[in-house]
């Protein structure tokens, strides 16, 4: 415990040696939230999703993505029209995101015209199937965790800090994560997952990013399940930022009737 | 034909020429690019009843369904998207009649501007916050698909309309002009061991007084969906009214209203109407259903990661009951009619679903329960997307208790398995 406490400071006092500016673990974290989920006002994706099982079988989600920020930080509203799987073709989420309490969602069944409100899932659920859980599409709020500056790293040439996440709460499929946030762009690069026996149990990685309307944004990622060889890869197209999104597609008119020109 | 056919494929009257006349405009619009998409699915589907009594007519035929399908999905929109025509039908092999046909399940056009939409067409419209239970969907049903074993979507017909949808800031309005009123398919003594009184149906003369109209006004209180309903029409089933040996179908006006919103993290929503049913004025027409109050409180809440469980409670009171059963009882006795129903008649429905191996597979278990005697239903479904093009779905209904002459306890002999296979591209 001692020697942990005694390594705790050095790495400490090496972060803060080797900075202009302090920077504590907290405000890193919501530096990153912001960057990697508030970019700009509002924006605009297409995304394609290839959801990847142990025997190298692939299936493919395409969908738009269409995000508006209510406030920094705070509410958003997404729209998201899937294209792919056929099965699935025309399907769309509407969703507004609170991160004090549960989300509203709503779910277009296009082969019955069916507008339905559906429960909030467990924020640990998968998205689509995929990897990904619905927390790591839309942002986990920083403030259910603790955050705990580890120490500066370089990953791929590039400078970062390394910051332990401790949810608050106790989760089920992992115990705490690495995070590796990048010094200039304030970009998750990196975050690895690890059990409570100190296993690496899952691992997010960004595999390209770019600057757009100048923010910088991730285009390109990885998350991988290591103990199920499952893995998720997704990438990014026509990314747009403070398009001007008007209200009104986040509405019931667009879930009945999709804005053709916002999700081409 | 009649509207008892199983196969849900009534014979239909061709789309009004004003739908013609639009899309030949639509063709004929020069200028602006236009994206065309095709796609669709193969489907077979079988199903069979499980128990070995034979069919009214004393032929013994166990199956339900034994069909291919071929569903062709047409869409044409303009660049902007300001015009749109969309077409979806199915080819149909039914092995158990022994006939191929098509089965126009939608085909329609879109003109969309800022402020408003219109769609002219064959299409389907869901209306109300009810799981297999309507109040202010009074859009036509496919029951006999329903109880077969057939995707969801079948259960819906689409009706051909006019349909105006308007929209301001916060709320918006659906306002749906139906010409030909189109009506319910329910379970037919030639596949289905079913009670059925009266084997001839009159419909409503085809003239525009005949027309339905329907109307939803959509609205948000913070986060609470809330919608108010209007519809003026027809009864759609075939157990409402009888004239001349003959069954009818009734007038019936319907107010209602929706409510739903997120409460605990789960949803709760709230359904209500008023069916006023215009022919049967004072309730005493023992031929003419009485007019009623329908009301379904729900609540659907996620259990656990992928597993959530749906409830609902449902029900139905008659407006003059001690008219209708004085007059209804004599009927019953005499063997011409069906036992009387009750002054509140109450349903329960419980549905849970879970998501499995990466949401690949999908479980659910659906039950209802008629209260008073009307029989109870148990549904568990299995779908497995083997592949993002190819799924298989396979499942089960079974029926106990009840009166011969109710929803659900007529079904008692038509417990079900069937199994569907489809290659979507």
């Amino acid at each position: 415990m001692k020697k942990y406490i005694l390594i705790t400071i050095a790495t400490a006092l090496l972060a803060f040696s080797s900075t202009a500016q302090a920077e504590d673990a907290a405000s890193i974290m919501n530096k990153a939230h912001l960057a990697s989920y508030y970019a700009a006002n509002d924006g605009k994706a297409s995304v394609h999703m290839e959801i990847i099982n142990p025997d190298g079988a692939t299936r493919v989600r395409e969908f738009t993505i269409l995000r508006k920020d209510v406030t920094d930080g705070g509410d958003q509203w997404f729209y998201v029209h899937f294209k792919k799987p056929n099965d699935v073709r025309d399907m769309t989420f509407l969703v507004n995101k609170h991160p004090d309490r549960a989300d509203d969602r709503w779910l277009f069944i296009p082969s019955i015209k069916m507008v339905k409100r559906i429960a909030a899932s467990d924020a640990r659920a998968s998205f689509v199937g995929s990897d990904y859980t619905y927390e790591d599409i839309s942002g986990r709020h920083p403030n259910n965790d603790s955050a705990e500056l580890m120490g500066e790293e370089e990953l791929d040439g590039r400078k970062t800090w390394a910051v332990k996440n401790t949810p608050k709460e106790e989760l089920d499929d992992y115990s705490w994560r690495k995070t590796w946030v990048d010094q200039e762009t304030h970009l998750v690069l990196k975050e690895s997952y690890y059990d409570e026996d100190g296993a690496e149990v899952r691992r997010f990685t960004t595999d390209e990013y770019k600057q757009v309307n100048g923010f910088w944004v991730g285009i390109a990622g990885t998350m991988e399940n290591l103990e199920l060889e499952h893995k998720t890869v997704v990438r990014f197209s026509d990314v747009q930022l403070d398009v001007g999104v008007p209200d009104k597609v986040f509405t019931e008119r667009s879930l009945k009737s999709a804005p053709k020109k916002w999700i081409k | 034909m009649n509207r008892f056919d199983p196969t849900g494929k009534a014979a239909r009257a061709p789309l009004s020429l004003p739908l013609a006349l639009a899309a030949l405009l639509f063709f004929s619009t020069p200028a602006e690019a236009v994206d065309v998409e095709v796609h669709g699915f193969l489907m077979g589907t079988a199903s069979s009843r499980v128990n070995s009594t034979p069919l009214v007519s004393g032929k013994k035929n166990n199956w339900l369904l034994g069909e291919e399908r071929v569903r062709l999905d047409l869409s044409a929109e303009s660049d902007e998207g300001s015009v749109g025509l969309v077409s979806k039908a199915d080819f149909v092999t039914d092995q158990v009649a022994g006939v191929a046909e098509v089965d126009l399940r939608e085909l329609y056009i879109d003109y969309r501007a800022d402020d408003f939409e219109v769609r002219l067409g064959r299409q389907m419209l869901t209306w109300g916050v009810a799981d297999r239970l309507f109040i202010n969907d009074v859009f036509p049903k496919n029951w006999s698909a329903f109880f077969s074993g057939q995707p969801l979507e079948y259960m819906k017909m689409g009706s051909d309309m006019a349909k105006v949808f308007m929209f301001g800031s916060g709320w918006d309005l659906e306002l749906a002009l139906i010409p030909v009123a189109q009506f319910d398919v329910t379970p037919g003594t030639d596949r289905f061991v079913v009670y059925s009184p009266i084997p001839t149906i009159t419909e409503p003369g085809k003239k525009l007084a005949n027309g339905e109209v329907a109307a939803r006004f959509h609205t948000a209180l913070g986060t609470t969906d809330i919608a108010l309903y209007a519809f003026r029409g027809f009864w759609h089933q075939p157990d409402k009214g009888a004239a001349g040996g003959s069954i009818i179908y009734p007038r019936l006006n319907n107010y209602g209203f929706t409510i739903q919103d997120t409460v605990l993290g789960g949803v709760l929503s709230l359904e209500g109407g008023f069916y006023h049913s215009i022919d049967d004025g004072n309730g005493t027409n023992p031929m003419i259903a009485n007019s009623q109050y329908r009301y379904m409180i729900g609540y659907e809440h996620e259990l656990m990661t992928d597993v959530t469980l749906g409830l609902q409670w449902y029900g139905e009171v008659m407006k003059n009951h001690a008219g209708y059963k004085a007059a209804a009882q004599p009927a019953f006795l005499a063997g011409l009619g069906p036992k009387p129903l009750p002054a509140h008649r109450k349903i329960v429905t419980a549905n849970l679903r879970a998501l499995w191996m990466n949401q690949t597979l999908t479980t659910s278990l659906f039950f209802m329960g008629v209260g008073d005697a009307g029989g109870r239903m148990l549904n568990p479904d299995l779908h497995y997307a083997v592949t993002d093009s190819f799924s298989v779905n396979v499942g089960a209904h079974t029926f106990w208790g009840g009166h011969d002459t109710w929803m659900l306890g007529t079904m008692k002999h038509d417990d079900n398995v069937y199994m569907n296979t489809k290659w979507t591209f």
